[in-house]
């Protein structure tokens, strides 16, 4: 966990609970976390754990909030007027683009709007890959690449923190690994992010810091790394080649390297693979949580 | 160029690709030949005004709902919603862009229908209030609409609460529970439209009262546009 002081933290949730009319039961219920700056925080969990209920409270698209006390950038968030978008992006996971108008052309029309300096726009679509596509009309987008105008959208004005939500969802290999290569980048600028994501690979590979969410209740934030590792067997898995068939042998990591059948087999048998044993992060959400995260019951 | 301005430009290029303008002109081209039409029988400036009265009410608020419809329906006001662009901005953008063509489109009719015989400096201030508080009409029907069809009911009950004052305007004979009807914006915004013909018999007096109480519902209008624009339509929810 990180230990911070509260003025460190961009992003200050307490006890935050929101119900959406008409529901019988709270969307989400006492929801506490913190984002330090500078850090890539995931929100994790199922379709209908309360991901988007909360980005879209943080982003004001829902103002009034059941309970609980939320703080941006050091300041309550009913506080902050249209202003707060000056040092905040958001990207959405569906496509939201005028499509009568070009690439360039929509990133134009919203950079229009910000009073502090806006991105070289040519050059915010050549980095997330949409440097040929500038002058085409969006109606003539893939869905992939206007998720991506998506991201360049909400880095137009180089804001302080971004919302990404389901940044890789729909998107090839190639072009996935390209978002995470920028979101990475983004964070080595000292930019604050905050993903909504169900995609496992995308936390364990960006995030800093995750919050397990299910039934609208936060069950665990911690690092991916202490996650895995507390959840996890301190063992590595040793696969041997015996007669022709794989063999696979466990060995405490305590003293390993003075475990000698471990030492033996290294030095003597006919080792495939050597694997530590730390959980995954699918299998920590299933333990923690008790649901997998296609929002399915887990049954160990 | 202030946010207000370039909001402006914006609006008009999406009008222009959306092919509003070439929908307009083709409505206004079919107006002016039915004024031009008509023109040879020396018809009454009364029926000319409701003549006229069919722009603000085709573009003010068919256009406009339609506009922010597909505005919604391709999710950009949940884009606009996470940006700095202020809810008047957006109202004004809309107001000023869709008044204007109306405008347009209203000289053109009046021009056609009269020959020319216009007070201009009374049928231009006439149109830009009939106009606007057909936008914000449009504004009022589209907020609540969840779909075209929703719209499209909206739409068919607010243009039949509309045509009502016709009664009390055409026949001037009418009782005193049909001159309540005159309380209807519409009343006033058809006074205003026929005071700009030449001919017309409208009295300074009259004129003003109309335009003062056009512009009542047109501030009322604004306040509650950009109210629902941030509470509503910004978020894509009807």
């Amino acid at each position: 966990m990180f230990l911070m002081d509260d003025a460190d933290n961009v992003i200050s949730v307490q006890g935050l609970s929101f119900a959406y009319p008409g529901s019988p039961s709270p969307t989400i219920e006492k929801i506490s976390f913190e984002v330090p700056r500078g850090v890539i925080f995931g929100l994790l969990g199922p379709s209908g754990a309360g991901k988007s209920t909360i980005q879209r409270i943080l982003t004001r698209q829902i103002r009034g909030i059941d309970g609980g006390r939320v703080n941006v950038f050091g300041r309550d968030l009913s506080s902050w007027d249209h202003s707060l978008f000056e040092r905040v992006g958001v990207g959405f996971e569906l496509p939201n683009h005028y499509p009568k108008l070009t690439a360039l052309e929509n990133l134009e029309l919203f950079a229009s709007f910000y009073q502090s300096e806006t991105s070289d726009l040519t050059e915010l679509l050549e980095r997330v890959g949409l440097g040929n596509a500038a002058r085409l009309r969006v109606s003539d987008f893939s869905k992939g690449m206007q998720v991506r105008l998506n991201l360049a959208r909400a880095l137009i004005h180089n804001p302080e923190l971004l919302y990404l939500d389901e940044p890789t969802t729909g998107l090839d290999p190639t072009t996935a690994q390209l978002i995470r290569d920028l979101i990475a980048d983004l964070k080595s600028q000292g930019k604050t992010i905050v993903l909504t994501t169900h995609n496992m690979h995308d936390a364990d590979a960006l995030c800093d810091e995750i919050g397990f969410l299910a039934k609208g209740k936060m069950r665990i934030v911690d690092t991916p790394k202490a996650l895995k590792l507390r959840y996890g067997e301190a063992s590595v898995r040793v696969t041997l080649k015996e007669d022709g068939e794989s063999v696979p042998r466990h060995f405490p990591l305590t003293d390993l390297g003075q475990n000698s059948d471990f030492l033996g087999l290294i030095n003597n048998g006919h080792v495939e693979t050597i694997h530590s044993q730390e959980a995954t992060l699918d299998k920590v959400f299933q333990i923690v949580t008790g649901e997998s995260l296609d929002g399915t019951v887990s049954k160990s | 160029m202030n946010a207000t301005l370039r909001m402006i430009r914006w609006d008009m290029l999406l009008q222009i690709r959306s092919h509003l303008y070439s929908a307009t002109a083709m409505a206004t081209l079919s107006l002016c030949l039915v004024g031009a039409l008509l023109h040879p029988l020396d018809i009454s400036e009364k029926l000319l005004a409701l003549l006229l009265f069919a722009d603000p009410a085709v573009i003010g608020l068919t256009l406009t709902g339609a506009f922010v419809l597909m505005e919604r329906g391709n999710n950009t006001l949940l884009a606009l919603a996470v940006s700095p662009l202020r809810g008047s901005t957006y109202v004004f953008a809309k107001i000023a862009t869709f008044s204007g063509l109306g405008i347009l489109s209203g000289i053109a009719v009046a021009i056609a229908a009269s020959d020319g015989d216009l007070r201009f400096a009374i049928m231009l201030p006439s149109l830009s209030l009939t106009n606007a508080a057909a936008v914000l009409f449009g504004f009022a029907l589209v907020t609540r609409a969840n779909s075209v069809n929703s719209f499209l009911v909206h739409m068919s009950v607010a243009l039949l609460i509309m045509v009502v004052p016709f009664i009390p305007y055409l026949d001037e004979t009418s009782n005193n529970a049909l001159l309540m009807l005159a309380l209807i914006p519409s009343y006033s915004m058809l006074v205003l439209l026929e005071a700009g013909f030449a001919e017309a018999s409208i009295s300074l007096a009259q004129y003003l009262l109309n335009c003062s109480y056009v512009m009542v519902w047109i501030i009322i209008g604004w306040f509650w546009a950009v109210r629902e624009y941030q509470n509503h339509i910004r978020l894509g929810g009807a």
